[in-house]
């Protein structure tokens, strides 16, 4: 990356410039002490690894003293008296090389020393928001994770490769769907209505990334995540704590994950071609009752209920038929099964292909690519083809202005299919019984139920629906040198998304239709960012570094769109490229147009003394069109401090532990990522009213002292290396207190309005991370196997939520709420206290503990919490010859996972099919069983009529699991050195091969759809018919050339 | 320092123009933008009527009617067979719903009332006019509310019993209940003062004899008969009102015509002329889509109670003319199938009837009393369908509540005049519980008890 190089050029003790300027400095250093050419001599060259001579190598002989750093052509020449040396060969970035010697009396020996390049973490760069810094100087909580292990398990999305990558990065796939998102927590939740995710900033661009662009339309959030191929990614930072999120200032509250994307890196032409091929199917499948079953279990409650005959059935009779009619409809039942579950899923198809060309001169460095994905789910009809490009240029424009510019363009289609409560799967798991017939008595024509308008298969193939996502993605930046301390860099960056989502749907899909017709719902985002940054740089008395970052950024961003655009009067369906011509006449819904507008200031400063202390101050001041005038600005300072021990003199006896460092930091950080207008008092000025009038009316309440939530972060930690780095790892802990929260809490009824912006209320979260990595054989052994592995446990607790009871602050219909002394994301649910074994009835407890059998909805209360108490992944690799396997563990402990759906599966008799785990049902006095009597009637479960949604915790189940997320076995082709090909590797993998959980539903991992930010964050771990997870097979072939 | 000098220019320019850079409201209307004409102001007024034609098109009937004996058990809507039920919880979205439109035609007269002087164009008396309407409609909407959430008028001696939150101003500071004699207080001031200062005849708006249909009303419902008849005796006398002379009350209307004759107060559909093409306005679909058979069946069908109520004179036109029959199910026809209609909310045949009780019981013109049964008798069950010259007032009292049940039938009134005869003493049972049963009123919704010391309703106690 450009600012990369171009930060540690303007530290002379980094290391790029380690080679220029040590030349300079050794060679003035030692050219003059060098006596006059003498008997004996020892020369030679130093080489890297890459055989590329290196200058400014220091040559120190230990025994007299005396020493010579290399010419610029790495050649060096000591002259030394006959008899035994010890030569040293010094250069930073480099393992240090000893070599003993002895020189006979005028020999000259001649002596060529390779040094490879230090790996350990010491020089490690870090990309810290606004630039970069070496691992060993970085005083914050970082995670870095590399680019490869973005592409090793095919995901909907880069962040689903996330999970167990890292310490306090929570990440829960998204469903089976293609192109779902993942839920992405760091270090818990702080947030009740305000967004919970992440900032997410792609070379320096925060962009857009909201999930909720398209509300929950078919029960799936969009993901504009997906727009990123992960084979462009270079590597992956997730910002932490305040010390390392500060530079984000308001946004960093939520952690910040900085996206690198590659850029030209080897000198000379290289070109990656990467292949994958694949299959998806379901993860697991949900035991829906057959015909037979469900008939059965039907009678059962009607007899249990007092019935006579025949039970009646949904679609086909209804309660007031008489017997005969009820009898007919049963045995008419009887000849139909179906699996609906069956009828919608199969094997998807999964490839994708990958080009990536670097190009890498003096005066410029290019990454270039191209993909294309095609990502079939296992739900038929159901698919995300992704097709990319992207130009990564930097361009050295002289020796004092370097200019770098990316453009990357994405064009996506998501084939869409109903899931959850939106249809599809989702009825196949509730209102599609198995007695349904597909289709009707033609044999041709779809078999519609419910007044004539469900038929998930007919849906499915009437009907297309299509989401097209184009969006571009460029930023420009240009780095000026002023002298040796001082620098300036601007950037400017364009992210525009077209989104539209298209639906084709023919007469017969909605009640009342009388023609065919398309709709079009777009909307396009424009998000402009620009930022200036002036920076310094320099060190002291070579033991004092100094450096400054002083910036500025604006931020612009509009959404524009229509509610909905019409065409009608379609005889014949168009094709998506027709309908974006507006071949037919267009009926335009309302318009909207939606902007916010953001500015800072801000500042780094950071001051390291002798490389062992470090100390780093931030602060930003952010201020946001969110807030009213009053409020509007927000500061962000941090500070932190970091030590390394084992540059200390009493560490120096402890050889084995080669690395120790701590570190420390407080500061504050900020979210403000809610609608745009929460702050606004709001008007609509509509015609055509009533009496054909015009008229007005607020349509929200507004909030002019809407402020900044705001959190106040400690984290303090302990890095350390042993055994030569053998094993590192990091063990870190941290408290997160978030005050001013943001709440859209549910308003009372009696204002005619739902819910109002507000900021009150205390949420605490506090936890300890631990990550280390351990090669376990020792490295001169032919088969290496290294693990990784790390464990993060947060615990979260809500201080206060202001003057409110826990139904103001509700997640969706998620039967979440916020409690006060419990975690964000906490059910409420009244307690089931088990089947009465005399009456086969269900009993609760009330809130003194007493049972009952009356279901009172103010009984309920706390009922676990979604989000798990720890989680984090093991990986595994060994490597043999040309072999390498891999197991990648990811788990989770602590979570309850909420069975919203199992209310209607496994309660009361309904419309809805039911599943099999109901077979542990009370059927007389005596049996103890995990369900109750079966039942038609809601009065019977204590439930009110017309009420069979069974809020009990009955549904709370535990969530732990251990998922085995990528099995993967990989064979590096043996090439010969004057082969085209430098590279070519097969591998085969398996991602969800297996789970072990006690979860008896479908995945144990969930993220279902949400309604907004505040579902989001107050239901995690909530099932309501989500499509679960997909098992894939893959191939993968690389070529490197 | 020459270059500090200029960046220090640079940033305080930056500084400036930031102030509104970063203001950027939402596009659409801000309040100072809102009130600064008097047609501001009646277009605030008409999202008054626009939110209350959308609740009255059915929706608020039906709730009512939900809890009398008058139809059977809901089809298939969950939230009905709740409220059918007496089982109401605070999840009910249906009631919730209807709930808080109520309370959206409350906020939206407040936000008129609370920003009416910032206007200063008004022709002579309109401001008064705008005045008197908004608090029309925020009174009759808190009467509206009381009626269903809370037990009724009369449940206590003093009324001291938990009512409904008065919101007398468009804020959102939480609220608890107010008792039903606050809310009644409240309702009554709010009515006087749109009665004294509404014109006699105001379009298909609210006029002065809408106030005094609902003060009638109400007073009837508080078993205050004097005042009953007086309100009454303003309406009928007035001659702006003449009895149908059929049974069409909801009748599909048309381009010139779109409120019946005897509609005091009432909401309305319109058919009007937009250019070239004929535009529908409805409001009134929900009647439609609960009553009206389809498929053989309907949502709300009628109960065998009170088919067999209807059917104990078989000379009553009204069978006919409002039932319909198929399958032993009896659906209520009396809304035109046409889905546009307008709605009477208080009509003269109500009013008759009640100012017949009222006098009855107060044993005053009896006459008048006879005269106002008989002429709906008349009309129902033809000539010889009267009852007596000599009536007692008991027999006025028996048959004008014959007659009112089935003249309103549907129209979500009978359950206040069964929730009155029980605060009389009378013993009310509807479908075996007794009429203030906890679950006849409904539960509050959810978000409404979401401040701390809000009080809901007891539920259950009704099977």
């Amino acid at each position: 990356m450009f600012d990369t190089l171009q930060d540690l050029n303007k530290s002379p003790k980094r290391i790029h410039s380690m080679k220029k300027f040590y030349p300079a400095i050794a060679f003035i250093l030692f050219a003059f002490c060098s006596p006059i050419i003498s008997a004996q001599s020892v020369s030679g060259k130093v080489f890297d690894s890459k055989n590329q001579t290196l200058p400014g190598v220091v040559v120190k002989d230990k025994t007299s003293g005396s020493g010579v750093a290399t010419d610029i052509d790495g050649n060096f020449r000591l002259n030394l008296t006959a008899g035994k040396h010890s030569l040293e060969f010094v250069l930073i970035g480099f393992v240090n090389q000893a070599r003993e010697i002895t020189l006979e009396a005028g020999q000259n020996l001649v002596l060529d020393v390779k040094m490879a390049e230090d790996m350990k973490l010491t020089e490690e760069v870090i990309v810290v928001g606004y630039g970069v810094q070496r691992k060993r100087d970085v005083t914050g909580s970082i995670t870095k994770i590399d680019g490869k292990d973005m592409t090793k398990v095919p995901v909907p999305s880069f962040e689903a490769a996330l999970q167990g990558r890292g310490a306090g990065i929570q990440v829960s796939q998204g469903s089976g769907l293609a192109g779902s998102g993942s839920l992405v927590r760091i270090r818990g939740i702080s947030s009740i209505s305000a967004g919970g995710d992440p900032l997410y900033v792609v070379d320096g661009i925060p962009v857009t990334q909201s999930p909720f662009l398209r509300g929950n339309s078919g029960a799936m959030n969009n993901n504009p995540l997906t727009f990123l191929n992960p084979n462009d990614i270079e590597s992956i930072e997730v910002l932490k704590d305040a010390a390392a999120t500060g530079i984000y200032g308001s946004r960093g509250a939520n952690g910040v994950i900085l996206i690198t994307t590659k850029r030209g890196k080897s000198k000379g032409l290289t070109v990656d071609l990467a292949v994958r091929l694949g299959t998806s199917s379901a993860a697991s499948k949900p035991n829906m009752m057959n015909t037979s079953e469900y008939l059965a279990l039907r009678q059962e409650a009607w007899e249990n209920d007092g019935g006579t005959g025949y039970v009646y059935l949904p679609g086909l009779s209804s309660s007031s038929d008489n017997a005969a009619v009820r009898e007919e409809k049963f045995k008419e039942a009887q000849k139909t099964n179906t699996n609906w579950f069956d009828e919608l899923t199969g094997v998807g198809i999964k490839q994708s292909y990958n080009l990536g060309i670097g190009y890498v001169n003096d005066y410029l460095k290019l990454y270039g690519s191209l993909g294309t994905e095609d990502n079939g789910s296992y739900i038929i009809g159901n698919r995300f083809n992704r097709n990319t490009a992207r130009v990564n240029l930097d361009l050295k424009l002289s020796k004092k202005v370097n200019y770098s510019v990316g453009v990357s363009y994405t064009h996506s289609i998501n084939r869409r299919v109903d899931a959850a409560w939106s249809g599809g799967i989702g009825e196949a798991m509730s209102t599609a019984l198995p007695y349904f017939p597909v289709y009707d008595s033609t044999g041709t024509d779809y078999f519609m139920w419910n007044n004539g308008y469900s038929n998930p298969v007919a849906y499915r193939e009437l009907r297309k629906w299509v989401n097209v996502d184009k969006r571009v993605i460029t930023n420009h930046g240009v780095t000026v040198l002023l002298n040796d301390y001082w620098s300036l860099r601007g950037t400017a960056s364009l992210d525009y998304m077209d989104q539209a989502e298209m639906k084709y749907l023919p007469i017969g899909i909605n009640i009342g239709q009388t023609q065919n017709y398309a709709e079009k719902f777009p909307n396009w985002v424009t998000n402009w960012n620009t930022n200036g940054t002036v920076n310094y740089n320099r060190t002291y008395k070579e033991d004092h570094r100094v450096t400054l970052m002083v910036g500025s950024e604006v931020q612009k961003s509009t959404t524009r769109g229509y509610s909905q655009i019409r065409y009608p009067l379609l005889t014949a369906l168009p094709t998506p490229s027709e309908l974006s011509r507006d071949t037919v006449t267009p009926q335009y819904g309302n318009s909207f147009q939606e902007t916010q507008t953001f500015t800072s200031f801000f500042a780094r400063f950071n001051y390291s003394i002798k490389d062992k202390y470090f100390l780093q101050l931030v602060t930003r001041a952010d201020a946001s069109s969110k807030f009213g005038t009053e409020k509007r600005w927000g500061n962000f300072p941090s500070a932190s401090v970091g030590w390394i021990l084992t540059e200390e003199e009493f560490m120096s006896n402890m050889k084995k532990v080669n690395f120790l460092k701590i570190r420390a930091s407080w500061g504050l950080t900020g979210n403000a990522d809610i609608p745009r207008d929460a702050q606004y008092e709001k008007w609509a000025l509509s015609s055509g009213g009533y009496n054909g009038l015009p008229y007005r009316y607020q349509t929200q309440i507004g909030n002019p002292n809407l402020q900044w939530e705001s959190s106040q972060v400690m984290d303090a930690a302990l890095e350390f290396g042993l055994f030569n780095d053998r094993i590192t790892g990091t063990l870190g802990v941290y408290r997160k207190n978030t005050k001013k929260v943001l709440l859209q809490y549910n308003v009372q009824t009696s204002t005619g309005f739902t819910s109002v912006w507000a900021n009150a209320g205390q949420i605490q979260n506090q936890g300890i991370e631990f990550s280390i990595h351990s090669n376990n054989l020792n490295a001169s052994r032919k088969l290496q196997w290294t693990t990784d592995f790390n464990i993060s446990r947060n615990g979260n607790k809500v201080i206060s939520i202001g003057e409110f009871t826990p139904d103001a602050l509700s997640g969706g219909t998620n039967d979440s709420r916020v409690q006060i002394d419990k975690p964000v994301g906490s059910f409420y649910l009244v307690p089931f206290a088990g089947i009465d074994t005399q009456t086969g009835k269900p009993m609760y407890y009330d809130l003194q503990g007493n049972t009952t059998s009356t279901y009172n909805l103010s009984d309920r209360q706390f009922a676990g919490a979604g989000l798990p108490k720890a989680y984090g992944g093991i990986n595994n690799t060994f490597d043999y010859k040309n072999w390498s396997l891999s197991a990648f563990f990811v788990y989770s402990l602590g979570a309850k996972i909420f069975d919203s759906s199992g209310k209607r599966q496994m309660g009361v008799v309904t419309d809805w099919n039911m599943r099999t785990d109901v077979f542990d049902r009370w059927r007389a006095p005596g049996d103890i069983t995990q369900f109750a009597r079966p039942t038609l009637n809601e009065n019977t479960y204590g439930l009110q009529a017309g009420n069979p949604w069974w809020n009990t915790t009955l549904f709370i189940y535990k969530a732990d699991y251990l998922r085995l997320k990528n099995l993967s076995l990989a064979y590096k082709i043996p090439m010969k050195p004057e082969s085209a090909i430098r590279g070519l590797s097969v591998s085969a993998s398996v991602s969800n091969l297996f789970v072990i959980t006690n979860f008896p539903g479908l995945v144990p991992e969930l993220v279902r759809d949400f309604e907004n930010a505040q579902d989001r964050n107050l239901s995690p771990n909530v099932t309501y018919l989500t499509p679960p997870q997909e098992r894939s097979f893959f191939l993968t072939i690389n070529a490197n050339f | 320092m020459k270059k500090i000098l200029i960046l220090a220019v640079i940033v305080s320019i930056g500084f400036s123009s930031c102030k509104k850079w970063l203001d950027q409201p939402p596009v659409g209307a801000l309040r100072e933008d809102l009130f600064n004409t008097s047609s501001d102001a009646q277009e605030t007024l008409n999202s008054c009527y626009d939110a209350l034609a959308n609740l009255y098109d059915g929706r608020i009937q039906s709730i009512s009617e939900l809890l009398t004996d008058n139809i059977t058990q809901p089809n298939t809507n969950n939230d009905l067979r709740s409220v059918y039920s007496r089982q109401t919880t605070f999840f009910n979205s249906t009631t919730n719903k209807v709930y808080q439109d109520l309370y959206t035609v409350i906020w939206r007269c407040n936000t008129l009332i609370d920003n009416i002087d910032l206007i200063s164009d008004f022709a002579p008396g309109q401001k008064d006019r705008l005045i008197a309407e908004a608090r029309f409609l925020r009174g009759f909407c808190h009467w509206s509310a009381c009626k269903l959430w809370a037990q009724p008028y009369g449940y206590t001696a003093g009324n001291t019993h938990p009512g409904i939150p008065i919101r007398d101003k468009a804020t959102a500071d939480p609220l608890l209940r107010n008792s039903v004699k606050e809310v009644y207080d409240f309702v009554i001031e709010d009515l006087l003062f749109a009665h004294d200062n509404l014109p006699e005849t105001n379009d298909i708006y609210a006029s002065r004899y809408s106030a005094s249909a609902v003060l009638a009303n109400i007073y009837f419902l508080m078993n205050d008969y004097s005042n009953t008849v007086t309100y009454c005796n303003e309406i009928i006398n007035s001659g702006n009102f003449t009895m149908l002379s059929n049974h069409a009350r909801f009748p599909t209307i048309s381009y010139d015509m779109n409120v019946i004759s005897e509609s005091v107060f009432g909401t309305a559909s319109k058919l009007y002329l937009a250019g070239v093409d004929t535009i529908q306005d409805r409001r009134c679909g929900t009647f439609v889509s609960y009553y009206r058979k389809n498929n053989g069946i309907a949502e709300l069908m009628l109960s065998q109670n009170f088919q067999d109520f209807i059917g104990l004179n078989p000379a009553d036109q009204r069978k006919t003319a409002w039932i319909e029959e198929e399958n032993n199910r009896g659906f209520l026809a009396k809304v035109s199938a046409s889905n546009l209609f307008s709605v009477p909310i208080i009509h003269l045949t109500e009013l008759r009837l009640i100012r017949a009780e009222a006098l009855a019981e107060l044993g005053q013109e009896l006459s008048t009393a006879i005269d106002d049964v008989n002429a709906i008798r008349l009309r129902a069950y033809g000539p010889g369908g009267e009852i007596s010259a000599s009536s007692t007032a008991t027999a006025i009292i028996n048959a004008a509540r014959v007659e009112y049940r089935i003249e309103t039938i549907g129209e979500g009134k009978y359950l206040d005049q069964l929730k009155r005869r029980g605060t009389k003493g009378e013993s009310i049972i509807i479908r075996n519980a007794p009429y203030d049963c906890p679950g006849m009123a409904i539960q509050f919704p959810n978000a409404e008890s979401t401040v701390i010391g809000f009080q809901l309703n007891p539920e259950g106690g009704c099977q």
